[in-house]
């Protein structure tokens, strides 16, 4: 299918705005706490941490599709995925991370009448991080790093399903790689900001005796967030995800909190949505769910 | 045998160079900076007559440095009268000597907070999170240099307490064991 210009647009006017937000801040006065975007991402380490295992959990809900059109449709059945993942994450040459994360998925689907409960393994995930500056180093220069990620076909593919409506498929069935940069600052000591942008490939595969051909994959997602007392954070992330090759584009809206419950345990909880409403997606499902996710670390 | 000579000759001014060289060195102590209590001093006419000089590298917005305050009150209001100075820094980028002052009448400090505006004594000493403390002996030598205690998010009563057992092993004629840990608290933000 031919690529969309216009997505491509939209991510880096994204990722590029977010840039020049962090960059061109007013300075602050005040120190930072050093882990606000740790305390968000769940294979993330903070400053301070050598390594870290964690526990997460994610139910979603189906709630339609957008079409070719980016016109959206409520779903005529029901789905709900629950998602588990183990992962770890360990600090490499000092300013480098390397986490891995095992899911393993359940999927129920109802279609007319008919019920069907299916998972298994997922893709399994790697993921990489450079920080080549911290957040709330210096003044002025937002902290900057280098992400990369990686995951493997080790979920059944979509065609490889023995069930009827589908429920056992747990993977994408093709190797996806990406890199990306991260800004990210804290201002005043009470605000959060951070921008990713990404760029990537979907490695191609066969399906059924038929090629299928790389596709490049964009994305580009903020967040901002509120530092609260005992290292709480609460922020609100936006994620844009786009295959311009498949005419896939998706939105994801998200609003999460985490918080230490002592110093080697610390919790995240969170909602998000794809929002429903037309022009918001093309060719994706729109879903509601919320994730939980327990980490103990060491430092 | 001239060339020998020379080489010898050579050596002998070299060695006296950089023993010169490091008597001119300045030491720690010499650092002068303005405090919270109206004085600018050197460390070293801070110190007086102490024996030990505990420095704690202060962020005014920094939540593991606040969670700290009662345990640098306990160390100023327990040591202060066994021969040890304890003083506050503020090395971050963005700080003043008014606000310093606003910050220790909140936080109920006895003891002043040095103004550190361009990092030096913070390099000096290798100061990168806030709560970093260093214990100073009269030469100048550091004996300690790490975290107050390994506690970052909440205090604990069972938690090792680095600076209050090392300066007591010190008073004790001994060293601190250990004599370096990890800092927890936040980036000391530099321009």
């Amino acid at each position: 299918m031919r690529p969309h210009a216009s997505d491509r647009a939209a991510v880096a006017a994204v990722v590029g705005a977010a840039a020049l937000l962090l960059s061109a801040a007013p300075p602050a006065a005040m120190a930072s706490p050093c882990c606000a975007g740790a305390t968000l991402m769940p294979g993330r380490l903070m400053v301070h941490e050598e390594a870290l295992v964690g526990l997460d959990l994610k139910l979603r809900n189906e709630l339609g599709a957008f079409d070719d059109d980016a016109t959206f449709a409520d779903s005529s059945g029901t789905e709900l995925a629950f998602e588990q993942g183990l992962f770890g994450a360990l600090r490499v040459g000092g300013s480098g991370q390397l986490a891995v994360r095992i899911p393993l998925l359940q999927t129920f689907r109802s279609f007319s009448g008919e019920g069907e409960t299916g998972g298994g393994l997922g893709d399994l995930q790697i993921e990489g991080r450079w920080d080549f500056v911290d957040a709330g180093q210096y003044l002025r220069l937002p902290g900057i790093a280098l992400v990369a990620s990686a995951a493997l076909p080790t979920g059944r593919a979509p065609e490889q399903v023995t069930k009827l409506l589908g429920t056992d498929a747990t993977g994408t069935g093709a190797l996806q790689l990406l890199a990306g940069l991260q800004v990210e600052q804290v201002f005043d000591g009470r605000i959060f900001a951070s921008a990713i942008g990404s760029l990537g490939t979907r490695a191609p595969r066969e399906v059924r005796g038929v090629e299928v051909p790389a596709s490049l994959l964009l994305g580009a997602s903020g967040s901002v967030g509120l530092l609260l007392p005992r290292d709480a954070v609460l922020a609100f992330s936006a994620s844009l995800a786009s295959e311009p090759d498949a005419d896939r584009r998706s939105l994801r809206l998200g609003l999460s909190a985490g918080r230490p419950l002592s110093d080697d345990w610390r919790v995240q909880g969170g909602v998000f949505s794809d929002p429903p409403w037309g022009g918001m997606g093309r060719n994706q499902q729109a879903s509601l769910g919320a994730t939980f996710v327990l980490i103990r670390s060491w430092t | 045998m001239n060339m020998k000579r020379n080489l010898v000759g050579s050596l002998v001014i070299a060695s006296i160079f950089f023993a010169g060289a490091a008597s001119a060195q300045p030491s720690l102590l010499d650092h002068e900076l303005a405090g919270t209590d109206g004085e600018t001093k050197s460390l070293r006419e801070r110190m007086g007559e102490a024996d030990y000089l505990v420095l704690t590298f202060f962020s005014a917005t920094c939540p593991c440095q606040t969670l700290h305050d009662p345990r640098l009150r306990a160390l100023h209001e327990d040591f202060g009268s066994s021969g040890v100075v304890l003083l506050a820094v503020d090395s971050e980028a963005g700080s003043s000597l008014e606000r310093d002052r606003q910050e220790a009448a909140k936080r109920f400090y006895d003891f002043p907070i040095l103004s550190d505006p361009d990092a030096k004594l913070a390099d000096a000493v290798g100061a990168r999170f806030a709560t970093f403390t260093v214990i100073v002996d009269r030469s100048g030598a550091i004996r300690y240099r790490g975290g107050i205690d390994p506690d970052r998010t909440r205090l604990r009563g069972d938690s090792p307490q680095y600076v209050r057992e090392g300066l007591e092993r010190l008073l004790a004629g001994s060293s601190p064991d250990p004599a370096e840990t990890k800092a927890f608290g936040c980036y000391l933000r530099r321009r």
